[in-house]
Formats: C-alpha cells, structure tokens, sequence
C-alpha cells in the first residue's frame, strides 16, 4: 500500500514544471503503475506492477477487454508500452510500431513502417536481413524517452527515434551494417531493445551465428549521434576496459584479458552478442548486460576462455568503461548465450543486505552476485536436470565442467549425447519477474535436453557460421519440455515448480494482487498464484506466446497485455491438411488463398475485470 | 487397390482412438470451419463438411491435445533453434500422429 501511495505521489509530480533531469523523470514514470514505460517495467527489470485490483480471488473472472491484430505473422516477443492515454506496440520483421489511442477505443493514431520500397533505412533489403536473422523474425520492443520520442531497433540494426506523439522520424542511424565486410561486421542484426538511459540510447546486436563481433553501442537521444561502443572481445580500447580498474571475481582484469584467450586472431569474428533485457542502477550509475556466444559453436577451432563472450558487464553509461566482468561460461562449448535478464534487487544474502544481482543463464544456473562489486554470492542449478557442469567454483568462478558432455572434450564429428541443458538454454530470453510481496522470482524455463555434433567449418563473411549439428528433446524422467518456477535467489532453491508441455517462452509479470502472469506455446494465457504456483486463470489466446506480460491502469480500471503471435497460423495448416497441402480435404491451392487471413498472426489480447 | 488399403488402414486406426471427452470450445471448432472452409470453398455445402469434419476431430482427441498439436504444427513451420527443439521430440509425434488420424477419420465421415 505504502508503494502505492508513493507511485501517486510520484505521478502528480510529473505534472509540476519541475526542470528534472531525463533520467529522474523517467525513473519517476516508471513508479506510475498506471503506466509500462519501458519494456521490463523498471530500470530493475522487476516485471512487477503495484496495481493490485486484480487479484488472486478475482482474476478467475478475467475477461478479454479488446484485442489488436498487428497484421504481421512470425514471432512476436517483447510487450507495448503505455505512456499516458496512449499505447505502443511493435511488431516482428518489418517492426512496424503502431500507437494507439486508449481514449478512443484503441483507434491508431499512427502507424510506422521502417521498410520502404522493401529496404530498411541502412539500404538492406527485407529478405537479406530476413536470411541472416538466426533466431525467427522477432523484435523485443521500442523504448521511450521522456523528451516524447519512441525508440526502435529495428532487425538491419538501424536505431529510430520516432516522434512519441506523430511518429515521424527524428533521426535514424544505422549501428551496424547487416551486409557483408563493412564497418568489420558481417551480418549482425538488430532484435534486442534499445535501451534508454540519461539522454542516451544503447544498443546490442544479434549474430553470433554469422561470425560478427558484437558490441553495445551508445547513442544521443537527441541527435543520434554515437558517444561510444564497447566491444564484447578484442583489444583492451576496443572493450573500454581498464587493465587495472575493471575487475572480474574481485580481481583486476589485468592487460590483454580477451586476446590471451583467443588463437590467433578468432576474436574478430568472436560473436558475443547482446539482445537480451538490461539492468541500470541510477545510484550506482551502472548499467547491466550479459554478452552471447562466442562463434563458432564448434569451440574445437577456439581453444581458450574466449573472454569476454558469455559474460555479465557492469559498465558505466556515460563512457562505457567496464567497473566489473564476470565470465559464466568460459570457452563455451553448447551454445549457452550469457545474454539473459539482469534483475537487481536490494535482498539479503547469506544473512546480509546485499545490492544483489540475479541472472537465470542459459547455462542452468542462476547467479546472485553483488552488483556493486561484482563479487559472486550464490550459484546453483535451476532446473535439476542440468548436468554440463556439476558446480561453480565459488573461489575461482568456473563451471567445473564433466567431461562426457564436453562437446570439445568428445571432439569433431563425435556426437556428444544427453547434455542437459539444451542450447536453448534452462531458460533462454524469455525474461523472469520479481515478485516484491513473496521475494520470490518467477522464471519461466525450458527443460530440454539435447546431442551437440561439432563439425568443421570456414568462416565467410556473411554466411552462416554455426558448425553444430543438434538434435533435442525432453530431460529424462518425462516427457514436459517445460516448467515454470519459482526461485529463491537468495537459498538457491526452487520453491515451487509447474511442469509445462512445451517451454515457457514467455516473459512473467507479477502483482500486487499476489498473482503472476506467463503464457505457454499453445496460446495460454495463465495467471497463478505468486506463493504457491496454483493456477487460477487461464485463457488460450490465438496463437503461441513468447512476448512478455505488461499493466496498465486507464480511467480506473487495471489492464493486462500480452501479445501472442508464433509462425503463422496453424488453424489453417491442420484444416488444411499438414502431410499435403493440395491433398487436404481436397483443398485446391489452399496456402495462397488463404493470404488474407494468415494476418491473424500476432495478436494482442488486453484483459481486464468484468 | 491402394485406395482401399487406405480405408482400411485408416477404419483401423479410428478404432483404435478411444472416444474424448468432446470438449472443444466454440471458437476453436468455429476457427476451423473458418480456415477449413477458406482452403476449400466459401459456401454453405463447405460449412457443412468442415463442421461435420471438426466435430469428427473433437470426437477423438480432446482439446488439450489438440492445443498441443497446433502448437506443434505451427512450431514445424519456423526454423529457429526455439522450432528445431519442438521437431524431433517424441510428443511432437505422439500428438501429431493422433491428429493425424482424427483428421483422416473425419475425412472419410464428411467429405
């Protein structure tokens, strides 16, 4: 109740002239639970929202309140905004953004498409930047910048900023080329948030599979112009590290970190994206971010620690210089993307109030680690099945590795069997949520197992780099590929657990009213209760969910939002018929005429009380 | 000749799918008639076969397994590491397969 009260006060002062600065203000919106302000909520990456008005004893009676076709198929992850009366949605590949006018039945007050003439703003064409995207279509959502401007990162990397209120172009600026050879990437593309801070934009890059070197890059929110980029590998300048000053288990870093763990010069095309959600601590003036892959995922041909791929970054937003690194998974050998959400929360630790971090790798292993100092406090598996590693050395940091799932270990063109996790990850980017009542976090994770084939393969710029071949399936003892948790960070212990056929690929969100929200892959839309895990609600929604579940409050009553939208609509390939299409209760052509009704693929369906 | 092997081997398939519990909602057997009917012909001798062919389907697998099975489906048309996980997967089968069976055995009864 006392957060309420606070978020009141806090929004009746954002209509005072007060000459605040970007920053504060924002931060101020994000604590008006009547507004999503940027894509995780807060700055903390919390997932949480204050309102309580649906709770667990009401939200049985949950109904559908509108809904809104993007009119894009593929996969829609991320989740609108609501800033005022207005709402903000993204779509996939062309991420179009549309606003909508809450006080006008959802009317669209504008709409942008950043593809013109089939080309994106950096010169691309769609389909080039469709081919190299590894990962599906997808877009984790715009962000916003309290001087009115919506930002976009759209899948050629280029970074928009759009007027909040007309959408028309501010400036675009295009961070890295998604062609080949130029700016000495080869075919990196954009997918994760830009990620506001200050007067600044950030940005990451997908393409790890195609042998880029990936980097964060800060922009000016007011002119686009780059202020600095920090590389995820390479050189000490090219990383904005100080041998001395930036630290790793407590330890200064010390010269040439990353080219000592590379042969040669494979850190030139070493991948170590960055796409995931990101973390800020205003106070500590620290942003947080986790680096991916490094490439190939054939990790015979990259003997070494590969620094800093697979690494959380503590680094300071003004010039990018790294305060503190901490390497997850050294000399990745499973496709183990570091790149997941950084959620900070003020909690005690072993008896002790900690700034802590916690992080749900892809690895199977969650950390707490003091955000501060970087110091690693708790690291344990969060899904049983995980068996690539028996346990981190809490002295040196290091995954003790068994050495019959090493993929590196068993060699080239050995098939290494049973490794759990799967490259997907326990949990890939799927962000979880903190529930402030319980201290609990709500994790959505995939419980897969898989065999990792490493193969031989020569790197040419702007083709698929990879050299894996996999195959997945269940861990052992079922047959669920999924269960959605909940996690005590500070024990390291599950506290409740709830098996789901598929994997939870959607983004949690927990309230006020002791409830949380995750979707399933066939389009469920559920609510449990934060404490126990009960299900108390749940709707199917057209299509799969992998976008991530947003509040809002309008003329007094509290909304839910989650977009839904995975590959088309599967309706018309069953009625259809899936072995032939043309043989299908004799279906004539069926896949062409039905162009104007695959439009149903990304939804979003906005909830509300009776 | 072939076509009869067909029949029986799909009369013995739909026999050996016990009767569910016919719990498809409204929307899901509307949602299909609309598709179905798409990929056909948009009249009302196609709304009868299709609504005859959903209800044969909802007569042999129950929604749950049906929502498991469009997911699969939907995942089979994607090609990122999140859709391979979902192809090679024994349940991915399972469910699939008894789709596939129900679909056939509706074919038979209505069109």
């Amino acid at each position: 109740m006392s957060i309420l009260k606070k978020s009141i006060i806090a929004s009746a002062a954002l209509a005072l002239p007060l000459a605040v600065s970007a920053n504060s203000k924002l931060e101020k919106m994000m604590k008006d639970p009547s507004q999503w302000v940027q894509q995780s909520g807060d700055y903390a990456g919390h997932r949480y929202t204050t309102l309580d008005q649906i709770n667990k004893s009401n939200v049985g009676s949950l109904k559908v309140a509108w809904t809104f076709s993007t009119g894009v198929l593929r996969g829609h992850e991320g989740g609108p905004l609501v800033i005022g009366d207005t709402m903000y949605v993204h779509t996939a590949i062309p991420n179009i953004v549309y606003a909508l006018d809450l006080n006008d039945d959802q009317r669209i007050i504008w709409k942008y498409n950043p593809v013109k003439g089939g080309k994106y703003p950096g010169g691309e064409t769609m389909d080039r930047v469709i081919s190299v995207m590894c990962c599906d279509n997808v877009n984790r959502g715009v962000n916003y910048h309290p001087n009115g401007t919506i930002v976009l990162h759209a899948a050629d990397t280029s970074v928009i900023a759009l007027d909040a209120k007309t959408g028309k172009e501010k400036w675009i600026t295009t961070n890295l080329h998604a062609g080949t050879g130029k700016y000495g990437v080869s075919a990196s593309t954009g997918s994760g948030q830009p990620f506001i801070i200050k007067d600044t934009v950030g940005v990451g890059c997908s393409g790890a599979e195609f042998g880029v070197r990936c980097n964060w890059t800060s922009y000016d929110i007011n002119s686009g112009k780059r202020l600095w980029r920090a590389y995820s590998m390479g050189p000490d300048k090219d990383m904005l590290v100080d041998p001395n000053k930036t630290t790793s288990m407590l330890k200064p870093i010390g010269k040439d970190s990353s080219l000592k763990t590379w042969p040669g010069d494979a850190w030139k095309i070493g991948g170590g994206s960055i796409w995931g959600f990101y973390g800020y601590d205003s106070k500590l003036n620290t942003l947080y971010y986790g680096t991916g892959n490094p490439s190939t995922w054939n990790p015979v041909v990259r003997p070494g620690d590969n620094k800093w791929s697979m690494t959380i970054n503590a680094r300071n937003p003004d010039n990018g210089m790294a305060k503190w690194l901490y390497q997850m998974t050294p000399y990745d050998e499973w496709d183990y993307d570091g790149v997941n959400e950084m959620i900070l929360v003020d909690m005690k630790v072993k008896g002790k109030n900690r700034q802590a971090l916690v992080h749900f790798d892809r690895n199977g292993f969650a950390y707490t680690m003091d955000r501060a100092s970087g110091e690693l406090l708790v690291a344990e598996k969060y899904d049983p099945a995980v068996n690539w590693a028996t346990h981190v050395d809490m002295k040196t940091g290091r995954p003790q590795v068994q050495d019959r799932y090493s993929t590196a270990h068993q060699g080239e063109d050995v098939n290494t069997t049973n490794i759990c996790p799967a490259a997907l990850g326990s949990k890939d980017q799927q962000p979880a949520a903190y529930d402030r009542l319980s201290g609990l976090f709500m994790v959505p994770t995939n419980h897969v197992c898989m065999d990792y084939e490493p193969f031989k393969v020569d790197y040419v710029a702007g083709n698929a780099y990879v050299g894996a071949t996999l195959s997945m399936y269940p861990a052992p003892g079922g047959t669920h590929l999924g269960n959605m948790i909940a996690w005590d960070a500070d024990k390291g212990k599950i506290v409740w657990s709830n098996p789901e056929p598929f994997s939870v690929w959607s983004g949690a969100m927990a309230t006020a009213g002791g409830i949380t929200f995750y979707g399933t892959l066939e389009g469920y839309a559920k609510a449990v209760e934060s404490k126990t895990g009960k299900e108390l609600f749940k709707f199917k929604t057209p299509s799969g969910i992998i976008g991530n579940f947003m509040s809002y409050k309008h003329k007094g009553k509290q909304y839910v939002g989650i977009l839904s939208g995975v590959g088309g609509w599967a309706g018309i390939g069953l009625a259809a018929g899936l072995t032939d299409p043309t043989a299908g209760l004799g279906a004539v052509g069926a896949y062409s005429a039905l162009h104007n009704h695959t439009a149903l693929g990304g939804v979003l369906t906005v909830f509300s009380l009776p | 000749m072939f076509k009869r092997l067909i029949f029986i081997f799909i009369s013995y398939m739909i026999s050996i799918d016990s009767a569910e519990s016919n719990d498809f909602p409204t929307v899901a057997r509307s949602e299909f008639v609309f598709a179905c009917m798409s990929s056909n012909e948009s009249n009302r001798d196609f709304m009868a076969k299709c609504s005859c062919a959903i209800d044969e389907i909802a007569k042999r697998i129950n929604y749950e397994e049906y929502a498991q099975a469009e997911a699969i489906a939907r995942l089979q048309l994607g090609a990122s590491p999140r859709e391979e996980a979902f192809k090679s997967v024994g349940l991915s089968k399972e469910r699939m397969d008894k789709l596939l069976r129900a679909q056939a055995a509706s074919e038979l009864e209505c069109f």
